[in-house]
Parts: structure tokens; sequence; C-alpha cells
């Protein structure tokens, strides 16, 4: 595992590399040293062969000179060599070698001469010198190979040493910082728009090992951190001016709840501005304050609901009525954190009166709406008497429409016989009357010598007979003819009408002095055949009934009093007799004598008939010797609405 | 000039007399052929039943036509006549006692050239047969004289 993440971890590469120049040094140096204090050794332990030369050498050696014995003197110097390290020994006196063992080969030794001297007699005989060379390069060839060893050996060491820190090292720190490295470069604590610049640094961050990793992480991290620090303050002043600015009131507040756990009341932890433009209690008397402090008369709905909230965490929204701040609110209730809730509340007052009003409205409207429905019950029960009225009238009706028919045919029958009746008047009677008349002229001429005086007057009363008959059966027939024609009522000029008729009078008697007076402009509803046939009899009567005056004066007028149009045919004429009055309109009733002014008592008769048909009435008012006034209407005010 | 046939067609033997002696009066000499029911004067027109041997060319240049007569009543007689080619355009006098205007209208509806009430009075009832007589047979200029 080592060696894989050593090659993936940058930190340890440097590590290694490191260490190993710094073990070669001081691998080097150690040996170095070590190599010298050897070297120390070898050259200390020569002296000490020096020493002991001078010691144990160097008295018998004088002795042998002494007595000059060469050999021993020989020996003595072999023995001499025989020391390790020595090279050459010599015994010189002035310039002369005495005598000599070993060669001088190597230029680097350490020589040493010691006076060979001789006490005979507290007397000091100079015999020599002897000088010893000892070969430094024995020496410096025993270091050589000792120290590879030295070095191999302190390499070996240092690598094993160091293999172990660097293990201990990864499993310690390494690791460790890659996580950290790896957690707070992972750390994303910015806000979304500065991503960017973050995958940009990506590609850089891979170069690092994991210590810059770790600083430039942290460093990011504090980028971060102070933007996201910055972000929040903004953000929270964007939300605290939103919660201050917002135009509906807002307020957060701690729930209070009593012994038993029961909300009892709450403290305003935060208001806005609009909280106090709302509920009119200003915001610095509020904050800190329990609700029932500032607003003791604060109802309890208020608290149970927002203690339930409080309790439950759930939202609601209320609308109700504050007494004390005397207006309606709709607050929307919520519970940021456990025991608090927050309120948003807006006034609704103006829309709670006018609802109320409204309400008050419907009331009424509906109170009258109850009030006619019970009148229309108490009608639709009346209507439904009168329904069941109705249909008893209805059976009543058709009994009576049964008998109606019965009656109604009776008088279709009676009608054709009327009919049959009047056209065998208009048609049978005349013709023997024609006969009477025929059949008496044919004897007035045929056999007028054959007759006297008296017997021509009597034919001729009976031919006078049978044609006041034929214009009695004339008038009949028209009177008849007015009772039976169908009422065409049509708006009518009735002056014109007059005026026409009454012209044609006067061109028909141009010998009398007339004066006609008709008001202008008189109309009426009326069928214009009929109206003319009352008229013309009104009028013909006028006319008739003035003969003998010298001056007649006849008028057509019309007075409205109110209630209904009378139209007025008046004359100076021979008037008549109020008493008899009521005989004026009867068929053939006369007041004066045919002799003094013709007619058969037909005309007003047919008058009445026609008026009676319009719907009208007729009646006449005269003064014997002055004059008549015939008054009629046409239709009752009524009907003519 | 030649002689006229006037038919008479008339059930009342007094109207018959009355009238004959006014034609009998005047001047004029026409022949009068009295028929005495509607049934009679189609025969008499179209040479049918008792008629038949009469002479087709004796086309009579006026009836007078009551309306009231026994079988066929007078305004049927008056639809034949027009409803037939052959006297289609025989100028036709409704004299009758009716003045009702029920008759007057279908008598002119259904063709006639004139109609007149016989008056109750017989010197008006002369003056009347004397003027149609004038008028039908002298003034008026018929369709059928040539």
């Amino acid at each position: 595992m080592s060696l894989k993440v050593i090659r993936q971890s940058r930190i340890e590469r440097k590590l290694l590399m490191n260490t190993i120049l710094f073990g070669f040094f001081i691998t080097l140096g150690i040996t170095a040293v070590q190599f010298y204090l050897d070297y120390r050794k070898g050259i200390e332990e020569i002296h000490n062969y020096m020493e002991m030369i001078e010691s144990s050498y160097l008295e018998s050696l004088t002795h042998s000179l002494w007595v000059y014995d060469d050999e021993q003197v020989q020996v003595q110097l072999n023995g001499i060599l025989g020391l390790p390290g020595m090279a050459f020994v010599e015994i010189r006196h002035g310039e002369k070698t005495i005598a000599s063992a070993g060669k001088l080969i190597s230029k680097s030794t350490i020589e040493r001469t010691f006076g060979l001297t001789h006490n005979e007699y507290n007397q000091k005989i100079e015999l020599g010198t002897l000088r010893v060379a000892n070969d430094l390069g024995r020496v410096l060839r025993q270091l050589r190979g000792r120290a590879v060893m030295i070095f191999a050996g302190n390499t070996a060491l240092f690598f094993l040493i160091s293999g172990f820190f660097l293990l201990l090292f990864h499993s310690l720190v390494t690791r460790r910082l890659i996580e950290l490295a790896d957690r707070l470069s992972g750390i994303h604590i910015e806000l979304q728009n500065e991503n960017a610049e973050q995958e940009n640094s990506e590609a850089d961050f891979e170069k690092h090992d994991e210590m810059e990793r770790v600083i430039i992480a942290s460093d990011t991290m504090q980028t971060r951190i102070s933007n996201a620090y910055e972000a929040l303050r903004k953000s929270e002043e964007r939300y605290r001016k939103l919660i201050s600015q917002m135009p509906a009131g807002f307020a957060l507040h701690e729930m209070i709840y009593d012994d038993s756990g029961r909300p009892e009341d709450y403290r305003f932890l935060e208001v806005n501005a609009a909280f106090e433009e709302l509920t009119g209690v200003p915001t610095a008397n509020v904050v800190g304050k329990t609700v029932l402090d500032v607003m003791p008369g604060t109802e309890n709905y208020w608290i149970d609901v927002f203690g339930q909230v409080s309790l439950t965490g759930q939202p609601t929204r209320i609308e109700n009525y504050s007494k004390e701040i005397g207006k309606f609110f709709d607050v929307v209730t919520y519970s940021p954190v456990q025991n608090q809730f927050a309120v948003i509340f807006t006034d609704i007052s103006d829309r709670k009166n006018l609802e109320k009003a409204q309400q008050q409205q419907r009331d009424v409207l509906e109170s009258k709406v109850k009030e006619r429905t019970d009148e229309l019950r108490q009608r639709v029960e009346e209507s439904e008497r009168l329904n069941r009225a109705m249909i008893n009238l209805l059976d009543d009706l058709q009994d009576s429409n049964k008998q109606l028919k019965s009656l109604s045919s009776h008088l279709t029958d009676a009608n054709k016989e009327l009919e049959a009746f009047t056209y065998s008047v208009s048609h049978d009677l005349r013709a023997p009357l024609r006969g009477i008349d025929g059949f008496s002229k044919i004897v007035l001429e045929d056999y007028a010598d054959q007759l006297d005086e008296h017997g021509r007057d009597c034919l001729n009363r009976v031919r006078s007979a049978a044609r006041r008959m034929g214009i009695l059966i004339d008038d009949l027939l028209r009177l008849s003819r007015v009772s039976r024609a169908e009422l065409n009522q049509v708006p009518v000029d009735i002056s014109a009408m007059a005026e026409d008729i009454a012209g044609r009078f006067q061109e028909d008697t141009p010998d009398r002095k007339t004066e006609v007076k008709i008001e202008k402009g008189v109309r009426g509803i009326a069928d214009p055949n009929l109206l003319h046939i009352v008229l013309e009899n009104l009028i013909s009567n006028a006319f008739k009934f003035t003969a003998k005056r010298t001056n007649t004066r006849i008028g057509f007028s019309c007075d409205h009093d109110g209630k209904e149009t009378v139209f007025r045919v008046r004359d100076n004429g021979a008037g008549f007799d109020m008493r008899y009055a009521g005989q004026l309109f009867g068929a053939f009733q006369r007041l004066h004598d045919v002799d003094e002014f013709k007619g058969n008592g037909i005309g007003l008769s047919i008058v009445k008939r026609i008026i009676q048909r319009h719907g009208g009435r007729v009646w006449a008012e005269g003064v014997v010797g002055q004059g008549a006034t015939f008054y009629f209407t046409l239709q009752s005010e009524e009907e003519q609405q | 000039m030649k002689e006229k046939i006037i038919l008479l067609v008339e059930d009342n033997p007094d109207d018959i007399e009355l009238t004959l002696r006014v034609f009998k009066k005047s001047r004029l000499a026409n022949r009068i052929v009295v028929v005495r029911d509607g049934a009679e004067a189609l025969d008499y027109l179209f040479c049918e039943g008792s008629y038949s041997q009469r002479g087709a060319h004796e086309i009579p240049s006026m009836v007078l036509l009551d309306l009231k007569l026994p079988k066929v009543n007078g305004l049927e007689v008056l639809k034949c006549l027009r409803s037939d080619p052959r006297t289609r355009l025989l100028p036709v006098v409704i004299l009758t006692s009716s003045r009702e205007r029920q008759d007057l209208m279908n008598g002119y509806s259904g063709g006639a050239n004139s109609y007149i009430v016989k008056p109750v009075d017989f010197d008006q009832f002369i003056q009347a047969v004397e003027q149609l007589q004038l008028y039908w047979l002298v003034l008026n200029e018929s369709p059928l004289d040539n």
C-alpha cells in the first residue's frame, strides 16, 4: 500500500526525496566522524607503542650498546619492528648508522627519536639515538576497510528509520491531510454564482501537495466564508427589509404558558413598522413586553389560536376582531421556532364593515323576500282557492256552454228563420202589393168609363195603401238590415260627414233659407256606413220638422263631460212634448200627423238600433214649437279605453 | 226590322200579366216568350226537353230573370247561361222583388247585366220595363246581333 500511496502522494514523494538527500549527507558526516575517531585511535595506539618502546626497550638496548653486544641489539631492534605498524628502526650515532631493521617505504610515517644515554658514575655517556618510524599507511588501510562497513551500516539504519517514519507520517498526517484538504475543498459555503471561479481553480489545485491544498482550500474557504457571510448579511438585510418594510403588520412572539402548560400570554420579540401603523401601539412600547401588559383587553381566542400554533407548528389563518385595537384583522400565523410564533396581519375592517353592511342588506332583503314569499304563498293559496272556484265555475260554465250551444243553435235557427222571413218579406210580400196596385191601375185605365168618381177614388185609395205598405216593407227591411249588418268601427270625421249630409239637404231645398252650423273637427270611432244613416236620419228630421220655419237653424256639435262625448243635432223646428219623449224611438211611432210631416216613424228606430249597436245611448229633448235636440253617444268611455 | 225575342222567366202569373201588358202597350214589336220556372228556362235556351224542336237560331235578345223560381232558381239559371258558350254573352236582366243586398251581389257576381227591383207602384213598374226594353233592345249594341 505504501508505495502506491507514496507515489500518489506528493508530500510523501517530496519527503522521501529530501530524506534520501539528507540521509546521504548525514550518513556521510557520521561516517567521516567515526573515521576520524578511528584514525585518532590508531595514532594514539602508535604513540602508546612509542611509550612502550621507551619504557621497555630503551634501557636494554642502551645496555646492549654499552657492552657492544651487537647481536642483542639486532634482536632487540627486530623485537621493536615486530610491534604493530613499525616500519623502520635505526640506531645512529652522529651520522653513522649503527644498526637498523625494516625499510622506510611510505612517506607518511610517525617518527620518534630516543637518545640512548648510559649512566656511568653519574656520568652520562651518549651512545647514539634510536629512530623509530611507524607506518601510517597501515592505519589508513585499516580505516579504509572499516569506512565502507560504517557507511553501509549507517545508510541501512537511516533508511530503516526514515522508512518507518514515512509510514508513520503517512498514516498519521498525510492521509488526514488529504482528507482534510478534500473536506475543506468540498465545503461549499458560497452562493451559486461563485461556482465558476471554483471550477477554474480545480485544475491548478491538482498541482499542489496536500499541505498546500489544505492551505488553498482553507484560503478558498475563507473567501467563501466571507462571501457567504456577506451574502448572508445581504440576505439578512434583504429579509429584514422585507419584514420591516412589508405593508402588512409583522410580529414575532414568544408564547408564555401557565403552570398547567396552557397558553396564557405572549411576549413580543420583534415587530415591524406596519405593526405600529396598523395597531396604533408604538413599537418601542411593545418589544419585550407581553400582550396583556400592552393590551390587557386582548380576547382569549387570540391567545388560544396562537398557543395552538406555537404548540403544533401548524400555520393558521384567522379573521377576527380585536376590541383593544378596534379593528378587524386578517392574520396569518405560523411557528418558525418551537414556542414562538410569527403573525402577518392586515387590516380588513373596511371589508368586514362592507360585508356587515352587505349582510344587513341581505338580511333585509331576505326578510323582504320572506315577507313576499309569505304574501305569495297566501296569494297562491288564494289563487288555489280561486282555481278550485274557477274549476267549479268552469264546470258550471261548461254546463252553461252546453246550454249556450243549444241556445246558439236555436239562435242560428232563429236567424235562419229571420233571414228566410226577411227574404220572404222582401220578395213575396211586395209581389201581391204590386199586383194590387197594378191591377187597380188596369181597372182605372181599361174600365174608366164604367166607374164613377167614388169608384175611381176608392181604387186610387187602394193603390195608395198598397204603395204605402210597400214603403213600410222597405223600411222594415232597412231596420232589419241595420240590425244584421256587420259592425266595422274606425275613426270617423263626423263633422265632415254631417257637413256633407246637411249640404245635400240644402241643395235639395234651394228655396228654403237654412242656417246650418256644424262644429269642426268632431271625431269619433264608428262604423261609417251606419253612422251616416244616423246623421242622415237626424239631419233629415231636422230639415223636415223645420220646414214651416222661415228662419231654419240646424246645428251639429259635441260636448265632453269628462266621462263621455255627447253628440248633438239641434233644430228650431216643431219640437215635441217631452211627455212623449219615450215613444220617439219606437218603430212606426209618430208624434206628428202624417199630413203635417211625412214619414212612417221608422227613422229614429233605425237611429236607436245603430247607436245601441255601437254601445252608445240616444235621447232627445224638445219643446213644442221651439225645436228639438237629439243627443247620442257612440260608446261608453270604458269601451273607448 | 227583325223581330226580337225577349225571354221572360217569371212564376208569378200577376207579374206575367202586368209585364206582358207593359210590353203590349209599348210601340216596339218584340216577341215575348214566357217560361214559368228555371228548368223550363234552361230547356228553352238550350233547345232541350219540350223545346228540343225549337229552331236553334231563335236566340233571345234579352232575358228577364226572376230570382225566386220553382225547380231551378234564378241564380242557378244565370250560372248555367254564363258557363255555356252559346249563352255566355246573352244580356240578362234580373227583375226581382228582392231588395236584399245579398241577392244584388250574387246577381252581379253571377254575371247579370242589370239588376232591377220591381217597384210596388205600377206606374213606376211600367216605366222601368219600358226603359229596359228601350235600353237593351234598341240602344245597346249586342254582340249577338250580327
